[in-house]
């Protein structure tokens, strides 16, 4: 694993894409971060003001840029291989890593250290930025907003293995793009929920399963409260699970597929 | 793998790609200390063998390096060096960054990178990015990142392609010493004179299927039947009296080809018949007429004639 994950670091930072689009990811969350608090502070907290009501302003803020930061990070994700096939570069990776289940998991767990991590870091800066500019600075540590953050990293890093598992899978960065981006609108909202609301699920059974759809659990896992349904724990189990069933498809493919370069 | 290099057998290697086989049940042995070419013209199965020796690709039988096949292997980077594809380079990265990249992989240090850009001649150009090399630097960077593991063997896809000649004596030079080390090479090649020089041993592949397996010196000797070259100042009459004489004679312009016999033979013929010779001498068959005749009629690539 160390090997891999040394290897995996090395690739990706010495490709620019990679920092493209962890730019893309910091200036989004930065951006809604300063322009959240500023649309909603009028200058220093009153006295007597809710911090509870502040640090979930906070989590909403960092967090309403997910749908969006998600295509970004399957998108790293996926980087990892297509990056080597378009390039032939998965010839000499396969040799150094011959065995293809540990090739892709230990892809798996780089990408998703490497994003998950970088997902944290800007959470956090952006949770530190927002709360300097709320005046609630000596609250942070408080009412689960850490929570969120850290929920964020993982939803982070488990959208850049499914971006990982969906190359694998789709062969085209494209299409995974538009993909992940259109999952949440059309696909669970707009096609599969009211289907099965057609089909005579009740409205009180589509909403206990929408939590567990793939992007209904991604969300409910950095969603504040969870004051009905599943916690934002339990929808995270069942996103990583996503990640896991995506990654086992993409194993079958991978390991039964000749390696070629693009 | 074990410490001290083995041989590498390759036991019944077989791809398939639909009704047409690529390799067709490909056994041979590569040695320790030996050169071993593996020669074949274009499509001919050299590049999927390798690539299936290395299980790149999927197919029957196996080979081990060691005993073991190439995915079981415990450090595979440092086991086998292999370049099959000099152009598996991403243009932008710099060449101390590619090997910097590999040498992760394979688990040796940055040290080791600044080594194998100093062997294969590349060390001033390391922060050159691959996409501005020529096609003979990327052969050298190739075989820079096969070297990285200090591998125990050196698996090499055509690495004279794109070579200039200085390049090409240099390969030569290093793959002796490689071998010399006691540590099994294969090198393929449709470059068949270059071969006839680099390769201690050659094994030749043809529409997949191996035609032929065997030492340099005993390949030729088998398959390169001398002939003597002959010229007189009156051709027919010296062919009739060899043929007279009962030798195999081949006609080609004012030269005749007599097999079957020796210079002095020959010129005894000649002698006896009254007629002066011009030319008389040894030809020897060079590794392309063998070639093409083993070969011949499989180069599915090969050029039709001009009428």
């Amino acid at each position: 694993m160390g090997s891999m994950l040394r290897f995996e670091l090395q690739r990706a930072r010495s490709v620019r894409i990679t920092w493209v689009l962890l730019g893309v990811i910091a200036f989004l969350t930065t951006a809604a971060a300063m322009g959240g608090f500023f649309s909603i502070t009028n200058g220093p907290p009153e006295p007597g003001a809710d911090p509870v009501a502040a640090a979930r302003d906070l989590a909403g803020i960092i967090t309403g840029t997910a749908p969006f930061i998600a295509v970004l990070q399957a998108v790293l994700g996926a980087q990892s291989l297509d990056h080597e096939y378009r390039y032939g570069t998965i010839r000499l990776t396969a040799q150094a890593f011959p065995n293809r289940t540990r090739l892709l998991v230990g892809k798996a767990q780089a990408v998703f250290l490497m994003v998950g991590g970088f997902t944290l870091a800007v959470y956090a800066a952006a949770v530190v930025l927002g709360a300097v500019l709320e005046g609630q600075i000596d609250d942070l540590g408080q009412f689960g907003l850490w929570r969120v953050v850290l929920s964020g990293a993982v939803v982070g890093g488990l959208w850049a293995v499914i971006g990982l598992g969906l190359r694998v899978v789709l062969g085209n960065i494209a299409v995974l793009a538009v993909l992940v981006a259109l999952v949440p609108l059309i696909l669970e909202n707009m096609i599969l929920l009211p289907l099965l609301g057609k089909a005579g699920l009740s409205d009180d059974t589509l909403d206990r399963i929408a939590p567990f759809l793939l992007s209904g659990s991604s969300f409910r896992a950095i969603s504040w409260s969870a004051d009905e349904g599943p916690s934002p724990l339990v929808a995270l189990v069942a996103f990583a699970g996503w990640a896991v069933l995506f990654l086992v498809v993409a194993n079958v493919l991978f390991t039964r597929r000749d390696i070629r370069p693009a | 793998m074990q410490d001290v290099p083995t041989t590498v057998e390759v036991r019944g290697l077989t791809k398939r790609y639909g009704d047409k086989t690529a390799v067709d049940a490909a056994s041979f042995d590569i040695v320790p200390g030996v050169v071993t070419g593996l020669l074949g013209p274009n499509g001919a199965g050299k590049s999927t063998l390798m690539q299936l020796m290395v299980g790149l690709t999927d197919g029957e039988g196996q080979t081990l390096f060691g005993g073991r096949p190439y995915r079981q292997l415990e450090s595979p980077g440092r086991a086998v060096g292999a370049l099959l594809d000099a152009n598996c380079t991403h243009p932008k990265r710099s060449a101390r960054n590619h090997l910097r990249m590999l040498a992760a992989g394979v688990g040796v240090s940055r040290a080791r990178v600044e080594e194998v850009l100093a062997i294969v001649g590349l060390d001033t150009v390391g922060d050159k990015k691959a996409g501005e090399f020529s096609l003979g630097m990327r052969q050298r960077l190739g075989l820079a990142s096969a070297l990285l593991g200090d591998p125990h063997m050196l698996m090499l896809d055509e690495p004279a392609n794109g070579l200039d000649p200085q390049g090409v004596a240099w390969l030569r030079q290093f793959l002796r010493s490689f071998a010399a080390s006691g540590r099994p090479v294969l090198v393929s090649s449709h470059l068949l004179a270059e071969m006839q020089m680099l390769v201690d041993h050659v094994v030749v592949i043809a529409k997949g299927r191996i035609v032929a397996d065997d030492p340099m010196d005993t390949f030729l000797t088998r398959h390169t039947a001398a002939s003597v070259r002959v010229c007189a100042a009156h051709r027919d009459p010296l062919l009739h009296a060899l043929q007279r004489a009962g030798y195999t004679v081949e006609v080609s312009g004012d030269a005749l080809y007599v097999a079957g016999t020796d210079s002095a033979g020959v010129g005894q013929t000649a002698f006896d018949a009254g007629i002066a010779l011009t030319e008389l001498g040894i030809e020897q068959a060079s590794l392309e007429d063998v070639f093409l005749e083993l070969t011949g009629g499989q180069d599915e690539y090969a050029g039709r004639q001009v009428a």
